[in-house]
């Protein structure tokens, strides 16, 4: 498992920023988020499932303007049993509310060279104690492959907790789960995830998105167009072998 | 339909998303008479919304510390908040997409993608505003300026994004937290003195034959919430705090001039929108806006909506166009 922090330190010249790099796969999701609210992404790509929680305010800690410190921290794991139920453990909690920031925020101390700094291995041991602290059940979803949307209230993100608990991640899809503030409900929709929640989706009820298919790429087209000459030229000659 | 880019630029906390707020905020208030509207869409709205809500909460304190949420994230995270421009109740000619990002990749230590979006945005943008934070301008003798402001990154940012500049840019020098340096003509012009003093090397890039001609400057104070002034800076571990407090305990969020960049921008883009129009009617070397005028498809309102912004533009009292005063406004 790989930990990645972003925050920022008091002084003006520590602005935010990821340590000990940029998330190698946050540019795959980061413009899902509205990422300074409190948000959470879930995601499966190849061979390694991702999952961001942003906008965790500090209790504690401000900037050398007064403002409060907010916390990003990504987690990368190898797309297996332990990565999956590790990631719906910490995602489960998060949303329904019982994730410590106090805890996330003990472990990120200001100073150092970047503004910032924390001990990786403090963050794993505090992930292995959320999944410790949850029962999972491994059943398969036999809904997995209805997308969904709705409001960002509790009332859903609950719900959302309880699925991610109960059953298995669906297989056929990248974006798993996007719960942000800020975000349109036809950007969402449209970009395929199978649970997504955000303040400007007005539903107060999970609503059923269908799946958009991919539009036909211009090699997709070429390829389709030189397949379909190469029936018809068969088709003509065995015709004509035919005929004579 | 045309798209014209617009950014900010300065420093962390220096009020970079805080100007974007208040400029709109304020436009639907200040531009009655004006037959022009700025639609932001829906995503740009509700988060302009929030941090408007966060500014006005900055009121809930006496001792005004703080501001709305620091601007965060990678290049490739940035958001766009967009505006249609056009006339009332009509669809929109042209989009305004203002780029905020965070202060942060101005500083020495941004990442190489976070240096080159700083610089691509530079060479893109129409239009610069250039935040300037007060306080630390005019304050313990400009102690605190060069490490706020970051002076010399800003010049730095111009001089390499306008070598060879081919097309008009606006730069609008918007100093911010202003409240306290208005009151009176002699503060307004000590704030104007000491832009010119700690910028002199910006303005004389500016005026430099090369640009002369293709940057219009102005410098427009901005009062960011009006009923918060500035009371004094402390000093914590080698870091300035700077503390503001209320006029008055029931003193409400009542900013003053953020709509002034605005009108300057709106000049602006719109003379750049007539511009482009009348080069789309300009074939086989002939003029032929004439029969675009006669149809009823001319700019005659964008042009009004100009001489209007320009009539509500103040000018002394620490505001000013420095130059380039022909590229704000339509031939009479």
């Amino acid at each position: 498992m790989d930990i990645y922090i972003q925050s920022a330190g008091t002084s003006p010249d520590f602005d935010y920023s990821w340590q000990p790099q940029v998330p190698p796969l946050l540019n795959r999701v980061s413009g899902l988020i509205q990422s300074e609210s409190p948000s959470l992404v879930l995601a499966k790509f190849e061979d390694q499932f991702f999952l961001l929680i942003t906008g965790l305010e500090s209790p504690t800690k401000k900037d050398f303007a007064g403002r409060v410190i907010r916390h990003s921290i990504a987690w990368i794991t190898e797309a297996n049993d332990d990565g999956e139920r590790i990631t719906r453990a910490i995602a489960s909690q998060y949303l329904q509310g019982e994730f410590s920031i106090g805890d996330i925020d003990r472990l990120i101390e200001l100073g150092g060279k970047n503004g910032f700094y924390f001990d990786s291995s403090k963050f794993k041991e505090l992930s292995n104690s959320i999944l410790d602290s949850l029962t999972l059940k491994d059943s398969d979803n036999l809904l997995a492959d209805t997308m969904k949307i709705g409001k960002n209230s509790q009332d859903l993100r609950n719900s959302l907790a309880l699925e991610l608990q109960n059953y298995l991640l669906p297989y056929n899809y990248e974006l798993l789960v996007v719960v942000t503030g800020i975000k349109s409900e036809d950007s969402l929709a449209q970009a395929n995830i199978w649970r997504s929640l955000s303040n400007l989706v007005k539903s107060e009820n999970w609503k059923t998105v269908s799946k958009k298919e991919e539009d036909l790429s211009p090699k997709k087209l070429i390829a389709a167009i030189a397949l379909i000459l190469l029936i018809v030229a068969i088709a003509i000659v065995l015709l004509t072998l035919l005929v004579r | 339909m045309q798209e014209l880019k617009i950014t900010m630029l300065g420093s962390r906390n220096v009020g970079k998303t805080t100007l974007l707020t208040a400029m709109y905020e304020q436009f639907a208030n200040n531009m009655s008479g004006i037959d022009l509207q700025l639609t932001p869409e829906e995503e740009s709205s509700a988060i302009l919304q929030e941090r408007l809500i966060e500014l006005k909460s900055l009121l809930n304190t006496f001792e005004a510390r703080g501001g709305i949420k620091g601007t965060g994230g990678e290049p490739e995270d940035l958001r766009s908040f967009l505006f249609g421009l056009g006339r009332k109740g009509q669809q929109t000619a042209l989009t305004l997409n203002f780029r905020d990002y965070p202060g942060g990749y101005l500083l020495a230590k941004a990442t190489p993608e976070q240096k080159q979006f700083v610089k691509t945005l530079m060479t893109e943008c129409v239009a610069v505003l250039v935040a300037i934070d007060a306080p630390a301008l005019m304050e313990a003798k400009g102690r605190w300026h060069e490490k706020i402001n970051r002076p010399q990154q800003i010049i730095d940012k111009f001089a390499t994004a306008y070598q060879g500049l081919q097309s008009p840019r606006l730069v609008i020098l918007a100093p911010v937290k202003c409240e306290k340096y208005l009151q009176s003509e002699q503060l307004s012009l000590e704030l104007t003195s000491r832009i010119k003093e700690e910028y002199k090397r910006l303005f004389e890039l500016f005026s430099s034959d090369p640009l002369k001609s293709k940057v219009p400057v102005v410098i427009t104070p901005v009062q960011t919430v009006g009923s918060v002034i500035f009371s004094r800076v402390d000093e914590k571990d080698g870091e300035p705090h700077f503390i503001f407090r209320k006029t008055g305990h029931d003193a409400k969020y009542s900013p003053k001039d953020s709509e002034q960049p605005l009108r300057y921008l709106l000049r602006f883009v719109l003379r750049l929108h007539i511009e482009n129009n009348k080069q789309n009617w300009e074939w086989l070397g002939f003029d032929w806006n004439f029969l675009r005028d006669f149809f009823g498809y001319g700019d005659e309102v964008f042009i009004n909506a100009i001489r209007k912004l320009s009539k509500g533009c103040k000018s002394g009292n620490g505001f000013s166009i420095v130059q380039g005063h022909s590229l704000l406004d339509v031939e009479a």
